[in-house]
């Protein structure tokens, strides 16, 4: 028998109106703070003709649907070059997960592309921001705890002959994939979780057009290391972005942010904060070789010419100097 | 521990999706509403609490990092909250000395009885133990108190009560 001292702890209640009121109005102060952010965003970028690069957010959690505003259409190159130099020995993913190291095949290259563009070792390529259509974006952002982050879109591929699979690792930080919640919609095919939390922003996952209905079709994933079928190694609903977080980063955020900074002083910041990260691409072969290449994300000081931004009316001069995310092979 | 569906309710909220979160909350509304009378003893406290709590969490939740934890971890942050409004004294009463009762607290009249009864430090740990559902140790985080107190109040408060409904003959 439940005496009566217990049954009244779990009879039912009623919620009082006062409560559900006050709760109500929580709701709705949330909804319109929410609103408010993404709507100030999107402002921020249309009047910044697709430049503003770089956001300072107090409060990272906006920035998840602030940066996504950001993606102002743009092409990214990598290329590995068909004479790359390629390591000796590759990490090879087996069927039963284990990894291990496997005689990389000899002569037998990728070139490592997005939207055509080649990388040739010693050659950076830049991110650059390009008017119209959906690009590649990267956004950074700084809390009150003294964190800064960092989310850069990649959107790497592949091409050589013989590849099954396609592989990616990251040295620190992690992957953040935005797929459709459907899992037969996703390209991930394998994938370490990685273990820990980063509060970064985020690019893509369609926050840009209805911003309340569309998130909901995506789920957010940190990987350390994923594979892609080599025949599906790209598709329109999944953003594959590097990211991570620094703790006591005072000393980044003043570079990049601070009241006297300036482009050599911004630049030195985000490399401070990119701390070398490497992104090691590995092709997998059908005859169970494995290769890989390193690529090593930074920031440099050029002009938009140099980085290949476009020109034209409503441009920022050609011979303007900005800071670039680059992508080089080491 | 939370299903399925609350835990895909948590991610989202966790994307900043508020509708998802809203609705998260609502989900723990009566949850929220008896621990917080538990300590405040009245609903006007108690829906400041809630309120505060349902900002607090969503500002604070991209610091949840065990998604299966939400409920403790939503449950401290209103508790942290009730003992901020009970100690600014705000409207610090208790159901016996209510001379007229506002409207708003006729509402769940037996069960405010029930907890008039009992020094807060009983009900609170009554109302975590038998209506939350949660284990001894999951009440000793919450509260950071020792287990053994826990069991000690358990005890305590349920004796109390037992006495109280078997002298009046309220069984």
């Amino acid at each position: 028998m439940e005496d009566k001292e217990v049954k009244i702890f779990t009879s039912d209640i009623e919620v009082p109106a006062v409560v559900q009121k006050k709760a109500d109005a929580a709701f709705a102060q949330i909804k319109k703070e929410r609103m408010d952010a993404m709507n100030e965003q999107k402002r921020d970028t249309r009047t910044e003709s697709g430049k503003k690069k770089i956001l300072k957010y107090l409060k990272p959690v906006i920035a998840a649907a602030a940066c996504a505003a950001l993606i102002a259409g743009g092409v990214l190159g990598v290329n590995v070059g068909k004479d790359y130099d390629s390591p000796d020995f590759a990490v090879n993913s087996k069927n039963n997960g284990e990894q291990v190291l496997e005689e990389a095949t000899q002569g037998n290259p990728f070139v490592l592309t997005v939207y055509a563009k080649e990388l040739e070792p010693g050659n950076p390529i830049p991110l650059v921001l390009q008017e119209g259509g959906l690009g590649r974006a990267y956004v950074f952002g700084g809390n009150e705890e003294g964190n800064v982050n960092y989310c850069i879109n990649t959107d790497f591929s592949c091409q050589g002959e013989n590849i099954e699979r396609v592989g990616y690792s990251v040295d620190h930080g992690a992957f953040q994939i935005i797929q459709p919640i459907d899992p037969e919609d996703r390209i991930v095919v394998e994938g370490q979780i990685y273990n820990g939390e980063l509060n970064t922003g985020s690019i893509g996952g369609g926050y840009e057009e209805n911003l309340d209905v569309q998130p909901e079709l995506y789920e957010t994933v940190l990987y350390q290391s994923f594979i892609l079928d080599y025949d599906r190694q790209n598709d329109e609903n999944t953003w594959i972005n590097i990211c991570n977080e620094i703790a006591d980063g005072g000393e980044i955020m003043d570079l990049i942010w601070g009241a006297e900074t300036s482009l050599e002083r911004e630049n030195e910041g985000i490399n401070k904060m990119l701390d070398h990260v490497i992104i090691t691409c590995t092709a997998y072969y059908s005859d169970g070789t494995a290769q890989s290449v390193d690529i090593e994300v930074g920031s440099r000081v050029m002009t938009y010419e140099e980085a290949g931004e476009p020109s034209g009316k409503g441009k920022i001069p050609q011979d303007t100097k900005g800071t670039f995310i680059t992508f080089e092979v080491k | 521990m939370q299903n399925k569906e609350t835990m895909d309710l948590i991610k989202k909220a966790k994307r900043q999706d508020a509708d998802a979160f809203a609705e998260l909350m609502q989900l723990y509304m009566k949850d929220l509403y008896r621990v917080a009378l538990a300590i405040l003893m009245n609903d006007e406290d108690a829906a400041d609490a809630i309120q505060d709590t349902i900002l607090v969490c969503w500002e604070k939740l991209n610091t949840l990092r065990q998604e299966q934890y939400f409920k403790s971890w939503m449950t401290r942050v209103l508790i942290n909250k009730c003992y901020d409004i009970r100690s600014k004294a705000l409207r610090m009463v208790d159901l016996e000395s209510y001379e007229e009762p506002s409207a708003e607290d006729e509402y769940n009249l037996e069960y405010k009885e029930a907890l008039s009864l009992l020094d807060e430090k009983y009900r609170c740990v009554m109302t975590l133990f038998y209506s939350e559902g949660y284990h001894i140790d999951e009440i000793s985080a919450i509260l950071e108190i020792s287990a053994s107190a826990v069991k000690t109040r358990l005890r305590r408060g349920r004796e109390k009560l037992a006495r109280y409904y078997g002298e009046d003959g309220k069984e």
